[in-house]
């Protein structure tokens, strides 16, 4: 049994739209250890929320579409298996969570009705009331009051931190091998962003589940990511363990977005470091450049000829960068 | 839940009774009134009319307010008053011929809920295939065309080439159930038509509507099939706005279709209306009105009830 849970290899999902096809994934590789913490970092539309759902099997089609890649999971292609083996793995072997909990669960249904509804999907043969026990257990083990009550109540009834904690309840319902959390904690308040992280990282701890949690939070990876991997126009421009990537980053985006991250520690007037530009639009960019070629400070005319093969710069820290060492000396001589 | 509906139904009695002013008001001021219209057919019988001795005895004489109260009086008492044409009660005329148009009613609803529905559903499931294609053409087709022109050619074209015309013999429900079957059944099959093509439109837009969003895309990734998902998570918070129009549509069907009571000879209350409204039969048309007035209140009661029970985020109180 290999050590990777997920192995994603040189993933392309595209979709098709008026202007063109919009290749949102492109080429993407990675991989995840078992019982990983890991954190995929990128702007909006970088592809982030595209590739698990790729994972996931959930791009519809028309318009979306996977064109290629291998995705391997627990040494299982899920390319290759039939869409009721992926229903069966869905919601069981690799749950997901979603960014905006007021919309993510169903209205009109309990909220313990959605947490059994996964179960039962799941095990045959479990009783009622084993379902209902264990729902109760689970939104206890989430942190909410009086469970077997509140189990009862409809979405609409809680609160925007209880109503994440109920979809972690859901999604942990099977104990999942593997679980995507896409910016769950986006759409709350900052207080009870650190709780539901808390409590992710917990419930992640206790089942054994590896995580993969996409962001754009460098904050909340810094403190809990075992691993990195920041993504630009659709694939992984660097990856590596957390100290790699925030104490020696090695691509100039990386290098972009530490730099723009608030610090209390320096005075007001040093201003907030922006990157300059916009993201690719993802249907123009041409597949042989490095996407980050028009915003980049240290990029030459190759940059925008070719693409950048993945490079290792220490054991497990990767980066896909042509002008590298002219980022590094400048990275080091900012810092010093 | 109960208090409400006591509410809801005690907020009837300021309604219907605006209601009864308003259609009174208005029958006084079309142009002719009743004693007009039978001092005509009359005279032209060759009959010597005495008009006022005939507008004493039609109670016309009265001053309009004077007239209005003793009607509200007897409706307040239960009696709807007497039609001024016909030797019959204006209840007995509506017991007799409204549960004939209710009949018809239902019987078009249940048509339309049965194909616009699950249809709906199966066009949006597989949006832009060829079901999904055909069925909207024929949605577009159905509301296009007027009922009128559909039941003419039913009417005259099987009969001119099978010799085969529908059932135009009414016979109660309780009577004869299955000859009342074979003569509803074509005019109510008829009367969905246009329905069924605008309900399942609707019902396809709404499904559409709700298979886009988050929660369907949660339970997509719950593992749940494709059945599951479409019954369990899209099916119901879709049905919302169509119940809304469905109830929408209901008071239209209830008020009678005139035209296919009268082409399949249906005795119903479409028919009776347009009758009294051109002899200006003031009772039976206030009648009419008033308890039509109470049966489409009355289901947008149930229609708001519908709601409560489909979205638990519906406060009702």
């Amino acid at each position: 049994m290999s050590d990777n849970i997920l192995e994603v290899r040189r993933l392309r999902t595209s979709f098709f739209t008026d202007t063109g096809e919009l290749r949102a994934v492109d080429d993407m590789s990675y991989s995840v250890r078992r019982g990983e913490f890991c954190a995929i970092i990128g702007e909006s539309g970088s592809g982030k929320s595209v590739s698990a759902l790729s994972v996931m099997r959930l791009i519809s089609y028309p318009p979306g579409f996977i064109k290629g890649g291998e995705i391997l999971f627990d040494g299982r292609d899920l390319m290759g298996v039939s869409d009721k083996e992926m229903q069966a793995i869905r919601g069981s072997e690799i749950a997901m969570i979603f960014q905006e909990p007021g919309t993510a669960l169903n209205p009109v249904m309990t909220i313990g009705a959605q947490i059994e509804e996964n179960i039962r999907l799941h095990e045959r043969g479990v009783s009622r009331e084993e379902t209902a026990r264990r729902t109760a257990e689970l939104l206890e083990l989430v942190g909410i009051p009086d469970p077997e009550t509140r189990l009862k109540d409809y979405p609409h009834q809680f609160s925007g931190g209880m109503k994440q904690r109920a979809m972690i309840a859901m999604a942990m319902s099977c104990r999942p091998k593997l679980l995507f959390a896409d910016e769950p904690t986006t759409a709350l308040d900052v207080t009870v962003q650190a709780q539901v992280l808390e409590q992710l990282n917990d419930m992640r701890t206790r089942f054994g589940t590896s995580l993969v949690l996409i962001t754009h939070n460098l904050g909340v990876v810094a403190r809990y990511a075992d691993s990195v991997k920041i993504m630009y126009g659709g694939r992984i421009v660097e990856s590596g363990s957390t100290d790699d990537i925030f104490i020696e980053p090695a691509h100039p985006y990386t290098m972009g977005l530490i730099r723009a991250v608030p610090r209390l520690d320096l005075p007001r007037s040093h201003g907030l470091y922006t990157i300059e530009g916009e993201p690719p639009d993802m249907s123009k960019t041409p597949p042989d450049c490095c996407p980050f070629h028009y915003r980049c400070p240290y990029a030459d005319e190759r940059c925008g000829k070719e693409r950048p093969r993945d490079e290792e710069v220490s054991p497990g820290h990767v980066c896909a960068c042509f002008r590298r060492d002219v980022a590094k000396a400048a990275w080091k001589g900012a810092d010093a | 839940m109960g208090k409400y509906i006591v509410k809801r139904i005690l907020l009837l009695i300021p309604t219907v009774l605006v209601v009864c002013i308003l259609t009174f008001a208005m029958m006084r001021m079309l142009p002719g009134t009743a004693l007009d219209y039978m001092v005509k057919r009359l005279t032209a019988a060759g009959q010597a009319v005495d008009v006022e001795s005939l507008r004493v005895r039609l109670g016309l004489d009265q001053p309009a307010l004077v007239q209005f109260f003793t009607w509200m009086g007897g409706v307040l008492r239960g009696d709807l008053g007497n039609s001024l044409f016909q030797y019959e009660s204006v209840g007995e005329i509506i017991g007799r011929e409204l549960p004939v148009t209710i009949q018809l009613g239902f019987m078009e609803l249940f048509w339309t809920i049965l194909f616009a529905v699950p249809l709906g559903v199966w066009c949006a499931a597989r949006q832009d295939g060829v079901p999904d294609y055909t069925f909207r053409v024929f949605a577009i087709i159905f509301m296009a065309v007027p009922t009128f022109l559909v039941a003419s050619i039913v009417l005259v074209y099987p009969a001119a080439w099978w010799g085969y015309a529908p059932n135009i013999k009414y016979s109660g429900i309780f009577q004869d159930f299955g000859a009342n079957m074979r003569m509803f059944l074509v005019p109510s099959v008829i009367g969905a038509l246009a329905q069924t093509g605008m309900q399942l439109r609707m019902v396809r837009t709404c499904c559409l509507e709700t298979m886009r969003t988050d929660f369907v895309r949660t339970a997509w990734a719950k593992g749940c099939g494709e059945w599951r998902v479409l019954i369990k998570h899209v099916f119901r918070n879709s049905m919302i706005p169509v119940v809304t129009v469905i109830g929408g549509s209901v008071a239209g069907i209830f008020g009678g279709n005139v035209i296919l009571e009268n082409l399949f000879n249906i005795p119903g209350i479409g028919q009776q209306l347009i009758t009294a409204l051109d002899q200006r039969d003031y009772t039976v048309i206030q009648g009419c009105v008033l308890v039509m007035a109470i049966i489409v209140m009355l289901i947008n009661l149930l229609v708001d009830i519908c709601y409560k029970w489909l979205d638990p985020r519906v406060e009702i109180d």
